[in-house]
């Protein structure tokens, strides 16, 4: 048995993701590159005995190291040198993909071209000669239509092959091969003159493709003279490299970046002329359908409708599935859990406590996003294997332009009204690491569902009349604030960060498959589980370690009430920094602080600090176990009822009544007894203070963990010292100016 | 290749050979690629497109906001900002 490493290569939208689908199946594992946040994707393929691990390159229009995503790819080919690389190029845009292919195949010998939607090239009336192709490019081409599933056979024996003969050679690598292109004269004499200089050079020769190195050192790539430089005895070579690239700029008038892009595309070009017959004429089939869908206004509205269904599939339609998980682990399992804890006679200890009370909300805190976010990445992967997304990018481009940011920008903001958790992952689907950031930290200003039930409660208490009008005020808020916020960070944290400008390939639609789309789909929720678990686990934990302990009173470790314990005093500790908000009494603070966890909970802990008795969810009758399985199953197939008849819903037809819960009343005297108390009487003014506050500050523990694994830890604290200052500062404002504006 | 010089207004009185932003060209116009003006960077990745001088590019639609244009057989969309920096002219009739 032999172990080989393959690289994917290819532009995006060349089927790449499908192949790679193809070739790894379910051994796919997705992570990040090391200290990077970019995805890395990695799968295993079998066959003969041999097992093939294949690294998915990210996608890249080129190789030139501008992006973190092209300098991984060139990294990854040049440094560790896979047995062999698979160039992903369609087939239909041959021009544009043979610039990738070409740059590869400058740094590697050992390539396999997938020549890809060959079934799309043939409706479109090209031929293309494959015997002259792979002749020209001098690398094995493999006909495919990865869709439709044809020539995956093909090309995995010939890579397997490829794959082969590269590992062989590894142990006597050839850098002196050469690439099918050759440059003008003065370049080539250029290059040969650099590459004498790094043949001579001991540490250089057999590290890097020696014909490459020279033309990127021709070229000054800032990168790879650092590299070359670091190197003991290379002065000769970089001083060669000097003198070339002075004398070549002498002679040519243009920078020789444009004079290589030229002649690459001239080269290119020659080729795509000698082997495809045929050329689609007028305006195609997309051109005509996009005519509708980017136009200024129509493209607006079919826009806001494909919005309008993701955020109702992961809001309304995964409703039943999010309340079925959360019934099924604190009610069913949370009862067996305390069966097999009296069995083992540890019932009403403080370990039963920790079990039940800690670990298993924790894992229902986490599971509940699963299928919010499964809906959420099935639409945002149908957008992107539709092709949609780069239409949506093009109609919302001039609007996110006044705020610094591209178009794709908006879709992740808009998903945070539903849920901010995946809101942050989608800005994956940005290119520029700048335009991630900067989403990411805006998107906490969206208003996101679990605080609409805080807003509700208190408007009602305090502004019964103007209910509506209160909640909408604090959506149309966050809105504003976002806004405020985005051009603020634009003037300080990314003055220097380069202007984000929209720049991205449309590609002609596609019927997505469903392959694509259920991989992208449990591929992403795996790598939220994975990553984001740990961080709202172990908050959780704390907080039930905080309200276990007591600090007063005669309660006991894990049998105290809340009053008395660790958490009561430390939202007493805090709660002098609201007094300039109205809210400062020690109630109002542990809502605040459960709040951070998730907004999910302020009513809940409202509920239970003011001391009002809460109708309990987990009342579950004392039944077998068998029994109670079979409840938890019927249940279950009522919630994928209830998920199915709720996607009528999405258009605004509702099948199945919505449940009503009022809150009881006695809480709702306590709050605001609580609240006239703590503002001196201005209790509906505090109130609003507090909705301000809520909306604001930092949402929950999960967009936390999200923000930590797609932005870095930095960003991280960053998102969460805005969300707590502009909180305070905008709530201190309302409640301050509001007393002043009323005295 | 090489950077095509300006050439002086065509005999029927338009400016046809003028050097402008793409940003000026209208829908369905073709126009052909002389030189970008922007950094190093950006002119790079533009290039790397196919945005290269020379290049024949189609104007497929603008609407005052980004463009959508055919280069190379590739449709691309690009801000107006970045549009700007590209400099192109009307193509010689045997260029297309």
């Amino acid at each position: 048995m032999s172990e080989y490493t393959i690289a994917l290569a290819g532009n995006p939208n060349t089927g790449k993701t499908t192949i790679f689908n193809d070739l790894t199946g379910s051994s796919q594992h997705t992570g990040n590159w090391p200290g990077k946040t970019v995805a890395r994707k990695e799968g295993v393929w079998r066959t003969d005995g041999d097992v093939f691990h294949i690294v998915d390159l990210p996608g890249a229009y080129s190789l030139s190291a501008f992006s973190a995503e092209e300098v991984i790819a060139r990294d990854f080919i040049v440094e560790e040198g896979p047995d062999a690389v698979i160039v992903v190029v369609d087939a239909t845009n041959l021009e544009r993909n043979l610039y990738l292919a070409l740059q590869i195949l400058e740094m590697t010998p050992h390539v396999v071209l997938a020549l890809n939607m060959m079934d799309a090239a043939k409706a479109q009336g090209l031929h293309i000669d494959m015997a002259a192709l792979s002749d020209l490019l001098g690398v094995p081409v493999i006909p495919m239509a990865a869709r439709a599933g044809k020539g995956m056979d093909a090309l995995k024996a010939k890579v397997a092959q490829i794959a082969r003969q590269g590992h062989a050679a590894r142990a006597h690598p050839d850098q002196h091969f050469h690439p099918p292109i050759r440059y003008s004269e003065p370049i080539e004499q250029a290059i040969a003159r650099v590459a004498q200089a790094i043949d001579a050079c001991e540490s250089l020769r057999d590290r890097y493709p020696i014909r490459w190195l020279a033309l990127r050192l021709l070229q000054e790539d800032e990168s790879c003279i650092a590299r070359v430089s670091a190197l003991p005895g290379t002065e000769a070579v970089l001083e060669q490299a000097r003198e070339e690239t002075g004398r070549l700029q002498k002679l040519y008038r243009e920078d020789l970046d444009t004079l290589i892009a030229e002649e690459r595309y001239t080269w290119i070009n020659k080729l795509v002329n000698r082997v495809v017959q045929g050329r689609p004429q007028g305006p195609t089939l997309s051109d005509r359908v996009d005519a509708v869908v980017t136009h200024p206004i129509a493209g607006l509205f079919i826009f806001f409708g494909v919005m309008w269904v993701i955020f109702k599939l992961s809001t309304d339609v995964a409703a039943p599935m999010v309340n079925w998980i959360d019934s099924f682990v604190n009610g069913h399992f949370a009862h067996w859990i305390t069966d097999l804890l009296t069995l083992a006679h540890l019932n009403g200890t403080w370990a039963s406590s920790l079990i039940v009370d800690g670990l298993l909300a924790g894992v229902g805190g986490v599971l509940a996003f699963v299928p919010v976010l499964m809906f959420l990445y099935m639409g945002m992967a149908v957008m992107e294997d539709s092709g949609y997304m780069a239409r949506a990018a093009f109609v919302m481009d001039r609007y996110m332009r006044k705020l610094g940011l591209q178009g794709k920008s908006f879709v992740p903001l808009v998903l945070g009204f539903g849920c901010n958790v995946p809101a942050i992952y989608a800005t994956r689907t940005l290119e520029n690491r700048s335009d991630r950031i900067l989403t990411g930290l805006l998107v906490p200003f969206m208003s996101c569902g679990a605080r609409l039930p805080v807003y509700v409660l208190i408007a009602t208490i305090f502004f019964p009349v103007y209910a509506t009008l209160a909640v909408l005020t604090m959506y149309i808020l966050g809105i504003i604030m976002a806004l405020l916020a985005g051009l603020l960070l634009r003037k300080t944290l990314f003055r220097k960060s380069e202007e984000s400008a929209l720049l991205i390939e449309v590609p002609a639609y596609r019927m997505p498959t469903v392959r694509n789309v259920w991989m992208e789909m449990w591929q992403r929720t795996r790598a939220f589980l994975e990553g984001a678990a740990t961080i709202i686990m172990g908050v959780s934990l704390i907080i039930w370690l905080l309200m276990a302990i007591p600090v007063t009173g005669d309660g006991v470790f894990a049998d105290t009430p809340v009053d008395d314990s660790a958490f009561a005093h430390l939202a007493g500790a805090i709660s002098p920094l609201f007094e300039p908000l109205g809210f400062g009494n020690w109630e109002n603070a542990s809502a605040l602080i459960s709040g951070f966890i998730a907004k999910e909970v302020v009513v809940s802990t409202l509920a239970q600090v003011y001391h009002v008795p809460q109708p309990t969810a987990a009342d579950v009758e004392d039944l077998g176990f068998f029994h109670q399985a079979a409840e938890a199953a019927v249940s279950l197939v009522q919630a994928i009822g209830d998920t199915i008849k709720s996607l009528p819903a999405i258009i605004g037809l509702h099948l199945s009544p919505p449940a009503q819960k009022g809150n009881p009343p006695a809480l709702m005297t306590a709050i605001r007894q609580g609240f006239d108390e703590s503002s001196g009487g201005h209790g509906a003014l505090a109130a609003l203070a507090f909705m301000v506050y809520v909306l604001l500050y930092s949402p929950c523990v999960a967009t936390m963990a999200a923000q930590r694994q797609e932005l870095g830890a930095r960003w991280m604290w960053t998102s969460i010292a805005i969300q707590l200052a502009l909180g305070w500062i905008a709530a201190f404002v309302v409640f301050q100016g509001g007393k002043l504006l009323l005295s | 290749m090489s950077i095509t010089s300006p050439t002086q207004a065509a005999p029927d009185g338009r400016h046809n050979h003028r050097i402008r932003p793409l940003t000026s060209a209208r829908r369905d116009e073709t126009v052909q690629v002389v030189r970008i003006d922007a950094g190093r960077r950006l002119a790079q990745r533009l290039m790397e497109l196919g945005l290269t001088p020379g290049v024949i590019v189609q104007v497929v639609h603008v609407n005052g906001g980004p463009m959508l244009i055919a280069v190379r057989g590739a449709r691309l969309a690009i801000g107006r900002g970045m549009a700007e920096k590209i400099m192109v002219k009307t193509p010689e009739v045997e260029d297309v």
